[in-house]
C-alpha cells in the first residue's frame, strides 16, 4: 500500500548536502503494522514527515528517491497536493496530542475541517459524530463542542486520530502517539489503533524508540540507525532472532521482569550526527564485532532468510555472530 | 462573571485612587503659581492674595484634594483657571478631536498593518517580505511631525484634497468635518501601522510553527485556509493588545501631530494647561485619560475571552 524507495532527505546546500535520512526502503502492506523504531535522532521523524510531505519550510528537502501510495507516485507532494491530485488518503498523528489541536477551535469544526476536504458538505457534522464513535470517544455529542483545554491527553489523542480518520486513509503515520501519555492511556490508544488497522485495512507505518511498544503492536519491524534501515523483519524474527548488531543492542537495553535489580547494559558511544558519516558501516564504530573491513567496505542489504533484510556484513546468526 | 465584574471594579476604583493622589500630589511639587499667570506681574499683593483665596489655593494640599475629590464623585471636575469654563466642558471639547482622530488612526492602522503583516509572514524570506519589512522600519523611525509636513505640503497645498489644519465640530459642521482628520490620522497611523505590521509578521511566523499548524496542513486543506482558519486568530490574540494600548497612547500623546495640524486635542490641551498652570485642567485631563486606560485594559481583556476560549474571566 505505501513503498517508500532510496529515500533521501537532505539539508544543508544543493552543493554540499546534508543526508538525514540515506536511502530508506521499506513497504507497508494493507491491515498491516510496521514499527520503525531507533533511537532520537536517528532520522525517524523526518523519514515521516518527508513521506507525508510536511517537511519543515525552510528544511530539509527530499533529495531523492520515491514515495508510492497504492501505486501512484507521492513523492515531495504535500497533503493539498496530494488531495488535488486525488491520492489524498493518507493521514498522520502525531507525538504531542497537547498542542497538536488548534487552541481557539472548537473540537467538532476541527474534526468537521477534515472531513470536508473530502466528502461533501451536508454530511460533515453526523460523520464528525461518527468518527469520534469510531476512536471509542465517550459522549462524543459533548465533546463536539468542547475545546481541546478541556479535554485529557488521551482524548485529545482520539480526536487527533479521528481527524485522520477522516479521509478514510489507506495509509496512516503514527510518530510516537503514545510517547506523552500515561501507560493505561497509551495501552487503549495502542489497542484502538490495532483494531482501526484491522477494521478499516489501513497501513500503518508506526514510528516509535520503545521496543516495547513494537512487540504489543507491530506486524514487522524496520530498524532505523543514522538514518538507514539496519535491519527489517517481522516482529518475532527480530525478537528472536535479531541479525543486526545494533539491533541486538537495543534489545538488551530493554528492561525485562526477570531481570532484577541487574544494571540495564547500553550501546556505548553516540550515534553519528549526519554530516560526519563517512566509508564503511555507519555503526561500525560502535559496534562490539566490527572487524577491520566493516570501516571501510561499502554495505548492502542482505536478504538472510524470507522477508529478513539486514544491512551488515558480518550479521548474527540465532543472535550469536555468524 | 459577576465576581470578575466586581473584582475588575475594586482594582479599577483603587487604580484611580491612587493615580489621582499622584497626579495632585505632583501638580503642586512643579514649580510655578496659576496666580502669576492669570494676573501677570503687575498684580499688588492684596490681588494676588484675593485671586489664591478665592481659587482655594490658599488652603492645606490635604484638604485641596479631598474638596476636589469630594466634586468629582459629583461628577464635577472644577473650573479651569484659565479659560474661566467648567473643566468638563474644556475637556468634552478636546475629547472629540482626540477620539475621533485616534479612531481613525486605529482604522488605518488596521486596515494596513494587518494585512501587510500577513502578507509579509505569507511570503516570508522574499523580495516582497524583504521590502514590506524595510518599508516599515523605515515608517516607523520617520518622525510624525516630517510626515505630516509632506502629507500638509502634496495633499493640502499642492493638491489641495484635504484642508491642512484645525478642525471644526462635526456636531457644528456635520460628518464632512472628519476630512480636517485624514492627513492627521494618516500622519499618525504610518509609524503605528508599521509597528502592528511588524507584530503581525513576527506573531504569524511563530504561531505557523505551532504543532496545531502542522495537523492543520496534514488534514490537507490549502495553504491559504491554513492560514486564515488556523494561523491568522492565534496570531492576532497577540496583536489585540498592542492595539489597546496604540489607541490609549493616541488619545494623550499626540501632541506633535495635533500641534503640527492645529487640532484642539487632549494632547496639546495637557501641554498647555501644564504651562498656564491650570491645575483643575490638568488633574481633570490626567484623570480622563487615565480612566481612558482603565476602559481601553478592560475591553482588551474582554475582547481575549471572545477569542480565546482558553481565557476563563477570574
Amino acid at each position: 500500500m505505501l513503498t517508500v524507495r532510496d529515500l533521501t532527505v537532505s539539508s544543508g546546500s544543493a552543493t554540499e548536502p546534508v543526508d538525514i535520512v540515506a536511502g530508506v526502503s521499506f513497504g507497508v502492506a494493507k491491515g498491516e503494522i510496521l514499527g520503525l523504531v531507533g533511537e532520537s535522532g536517528c532520522g525517524k521523524s523526518m523519514t515521516s514527515l518527508a513521506i507525508m510531505g510536511l517537511l519543515p519550510q525552510p528544511g530539509p528537502r527530499v533529495r531523492a528517491g520515491r514515495v508510492e501510495l497504492d501505486g501512484r507516485d507521492v513523492t515531495q507532494l504535500q497533503p493539498w497536493q496530494r488531495v488535488e491530485a486525488g491520492h489524498g488518503r493518507m493521514a498522520m498523528i502525531f507525538q504531542e496530542p497537547m498542542t497538536s489541536l488548534n487552541p481557539v477551535r472548537r473540537i467538532g469544526d476541527q474534526i468537521v475541517e477534515a472531513v470536508r476536504v473530502h466528502d461533501d458538505v451536508s454530511a460533515a457534522a453526523a460523520r464528525a459524530r461518527e468518527l469520534l464513535e469510531l476512536v471509542r470517544m465517550p459522549d462524543p455529542e459533548m465533546q463536539l463542542a468542547a475545546y481541546p483545554h478541556q479535554l485529557s491527553g488521551g482524548q485529545r489523542q482520539r480526536v487527533m486520530i479521528a481527524i485522520a480518520l477522516a479521509c478514510r486513509p489507506q495509509v496512516l503515520i503514527a510518530d510516537e502517539p503514545t510517547t506523552a501519555l500515561d501507560v493505561t492511556i497509551q495501552v487503549q490508544i495502542l489497542g484502538l489503533l490495532r483494531e482501526l488497522c484491522g477494521r478499516l485495512e489501513m497501513a500503518i507505518l508506526f514510528i516509535t524508540h520503545d521496543m516495547g511498544v513494537i512487540a504489543q503492536l507491530a506486524d514487522r519491524v524496520a530498524v532505523m540507525y543514522a538514518g538507514r534501515i539496519v535491519e527489517t523483519a517481522a516482529v518475532d524474527a527480530v525478537f528472536g532472532s535479531p541479525r543486526h548488531h545494533y539491533t541486538r543492542g537495543l534489545m538488551d537495553c530493554m528492561p525485562s521482569r526477570n531481570a532484577g535489580a541487574r544494571r540495564l547494559p547500553t550501546v556505548s558511544g553516540q550515534p553519528p550526527a549526519p554530516g560526519t558519516i563517512r566509508a564503511g558501516c555507519v555503526f561500525a564504530p560502535r559496534c562490539g564485532a566490527a572487524r577491520e573491513q566493516c570501516h571501510v567496505m561499502t554495505l548492502s542489504r542482505v536478504e538472510v532468510s524470507r522477508g529478513h533484510e539486514v544491512l551488515c556484513a558480518f550479521p548474527l546468526n540465532g543472535g550469536e555472530p555468524a | 462573571m459577576w465576581s470578575f465584574a466586581l473584582k475588575r471594579a475594586g482594582t479599577t476604583a483603587v487604580t484611580l485612587v491612587a493615580a489621582s493622589v499622584m497626579i495632585f500630589a505632583f501638580i503642586h511639587v512643579v514649580p510655578g503659581d496659576p496666580i502669576y499667570v492669570l494676573l501677570g506681574d503687575t498684580a499688588t499683593p492684596d490681588q494676588i492674595d484675593a485671586l489664591r483665596h478665592q481659587l482655594g489655593l490658599d488652603q492645606p494640599i490635604i484638604l485641596q484634594y479631598l474638596t476636589w475629590a469630594g466634586h468629582v464623585l459629583e461628577g464635577d471636575l472644577g473650573r479651569s483657571i484659565f479659560f474661566q469654563a467648567p473643566v468638563t466642558s474644556v475637556i468634552a471639547d478636546g475629547a472629540e478631536t482626540s477620539i475621533l482622530l485616534a479612531t481613525m488612526t486605529m482604522i488605518w492602522v488596521a486596515l494596513i498593518g494587518v494585512p501587510v503583516g500577513v502578507i509579509a509572514a505569507v511570503r516570508h524570506g522574499t523580495w516582497l517580505d524583504q521590502g514590506l519589512s524595510g518599508a516599515a522600519m523605515l515608517m516607523a523611525s520617520i518622525p510624525t511631525f516630517w510626515v505630516g509636513l509632506y502629507l500638509i505640503l502634496i495633499f493640502a497645498a499642492r493638491l489641495g484634497w484635504f484642508p491642512s489644519s484645525g478642525y471644526p465640530s462635526i456636531f457644528e459642521g456635520g460628518v464632512i468635518n472628519l476630512r480636517y482628520l485624514v492627513l492627521p490620522s494618516l500622519a499618525l497611523a504610518a509609524p503605528n501601522a508599521a509597528l502592528i505590521l511588524r507584530l503581525t509578521r513576527a506573531s504569524m511566523l511563530d504561531v505557523s510553527r505551532e504543532d496545531y499548524v502542522r495537523t492543520a496542513r496534514a488534514k490537507g486543506i490549502r495553504p491559504w485556509q491554513v492560514v486564515r482558519r488556523h494561523i491568522l486568530r492565534n496570531a492576532l490574540l497577540a496583536v489585540v493588545s498592542a492595539f489597546g494600548f496604540t489607541f490609549a497612547a493616541l488619545l494623550s500623546e499626540a501632541v506633535v501631530t495635533e500641534t503640527v495640524f492645529a487640532l484642539p486635542g487632549i494632547g496639546r490641551l495637557v501641554v498647555q494647561s501644564i504651562l498656564r498652570r491650570d491645575y483643575p485642567v490638568i488633574q481633570g485631563v490626567i484623570l480622563v485619560i487615565v480612566v481612558a486606560y482603565l476602559l481601553i485594559n478592560l475591553l482588551v481583556d474582554l475582547s481575549y475571552r471572545v477569542l480565546d476560549p482558553r481565557v476563563e474571566l477570574q
